[in-house]
């Protein structure tokens, strides 16, 4: 079944899979821009008498089809995240309609800039390297996924909030209603998995990793790369490695977490593993930036930035030397670059 | 003003992908020999 078969098989029958409750409601299909400008096949239920349904994005369910899932799994599961969230657009209008309310469900996630610029240019954000923080307001969070809603200038204005209010009550918000997860990859590859499958990958792959790769996410790994921004966060991870990390951009719902050591040499090599992961495994939607970070106990910066700011420091450090030896042995001729190690 | 509602849910299979493709990427051994 080719996309657009696809697109108009769920159209067609998914009101044969919804309650009765349903009866009436207006199935629409429409495209919306999403991260890294990517175009999403939006699927909405309005019953009747409301003005907001959820939306929900169908692209991934055809890859669910084209993995051997049958069209029958697919529709009843829209049909169940439909009915699900039902409750959704009520909250969203109580949300808004309540600023006292309104205010704790404010959360921020995080993009990558450059690739976001368009979409960026219709809300507040803010920058942060090269990624971009941008707002949405929490309208339900459950086991089956997160509904929100973003926050665009519309929105904002309507809530009469500016950019930097929404910023502080964002930062307050979003781990305590997205608490952060910080755990080894084999830990959380093994959760995911489950105890049969980890077992059966463990006897074809070796998975002890060199380096020891961590993930930070949050409890529902959706958007979770923005747990790294999260107040304390970087320096709750910096005391429990005991080492600075460098901050591979996994993906938009997690980052990866290495700990600076001597096998180390350069963060280009792990840079070439973030570009080569991210145009191989990662939808184009979910990548977070090309970019590899380094926290150095203070701030996040580029690595690449922070290996430029190493060199120049030990370059200004030499001539320190160099000038010391000269006034303290003058007519000795002494080579400083022996010995030197950084 | 109509906010658009959006429900977004873990993908669990494309977060294993991503996590088994650094993981293979940093293996130990394969580190070791490619160093030797």
């Amino acid at each position: 079944m080719n996309y657009e078969s696809f697109l108009k098989n769920i159209e067609e029958n998914i009101m044969n899979y919804l309650p009765e409750e349903f009866t009436g409601s207006i199935v629409n299909l429409s495209q919306t821009i999403k991260n890294n400008g990517l175009k999403l096949d939006a699927l909405t239920i309005l019953k009747p008498g409301h003005e907001i349904a959820p939306t929900i994005y169908l692209n991934d369910f055809y890859k669910e089809l084209n993995s051997g899932k049958e069209m029958a799994d697919i529709l009843d599961e829209i049909s169940n995240i439909r009915v699900k969230h039902d409750q959704a657009p009520a909250a969203a209008e109580n949300l808004i309609n309540n600023l006292s309310t309104m205010k704790d469900k404010i959360i921020f996630r995080v993009v990558g800039y450059e690739a976001n610029k368009d979409m960026l240019k219709n809300m507040p954000y803010t920058v942060k390297n090269d990624m971009a923080f941008t707002y949405r307001l929490v309208v339900q969070k459950g086991n089956d996924g997160v509904a929100s809603s973003v926050i665009n200038n519309d929105l904002m204005n309507h809530l009469s909030l500016d950019p930097e209010t929404l910023s502080f009550l964002a930062m307050e918000n979003t781990p305590k209603l997205f608490p952060a997860e910080f755990m080894s990859m084999n830990d959380v590859m093994r959760s995911m998995m489950g105890e049969e499958d980890w077992e059966e990958m463990s006897m074809f792959m070796d998975m002890e990793q060199e380096p020891k790769l961590y993930v930070l996410t949050n409890d529902s790994k959706v958007n979770g790369a923005a747990a790294l921004f999260y107040p304390g966060q970087m320096d709750s991870i910096k005391t429990q490695l005991n080492s600075n990390f460098y901050v591979l951009p996994s993906s938009i719902h997690e980052v990866i977490i290495v700990p600076k050591t001597e096998e180390i040499a350069s963060y280009k090599d792990l840079e070439t593993m973030v570009q080569d992961v991210n145009s191989t495994e990662v939808a184009p939607e979910e990548i977070l930036t090309n970019n590899v970070y380094f926290y150095d106990g203070n701030e996040l910066v580029l690595a690449k930035d922070y290996e430029n700011q190493v060199e120049t420091s030990f370059t200004q450090d030499k001539s320190t030397v160099e000038r010391m030896i000269e006034e303290q042995y003058p007519s000795m001729d002494i080579d400083v670059d022996s010995g030197y190690e950084l | 003003m109509k906010p658009t509602v959006e429900v977004e849910k873990n993908n669990k299979k494309s977060t294993i992908k991503r996590l088994v493709a650094y993981a293979k990427k940093t293996k130990k051994n394969d580190n070791k020999e490619s160093k030797n």
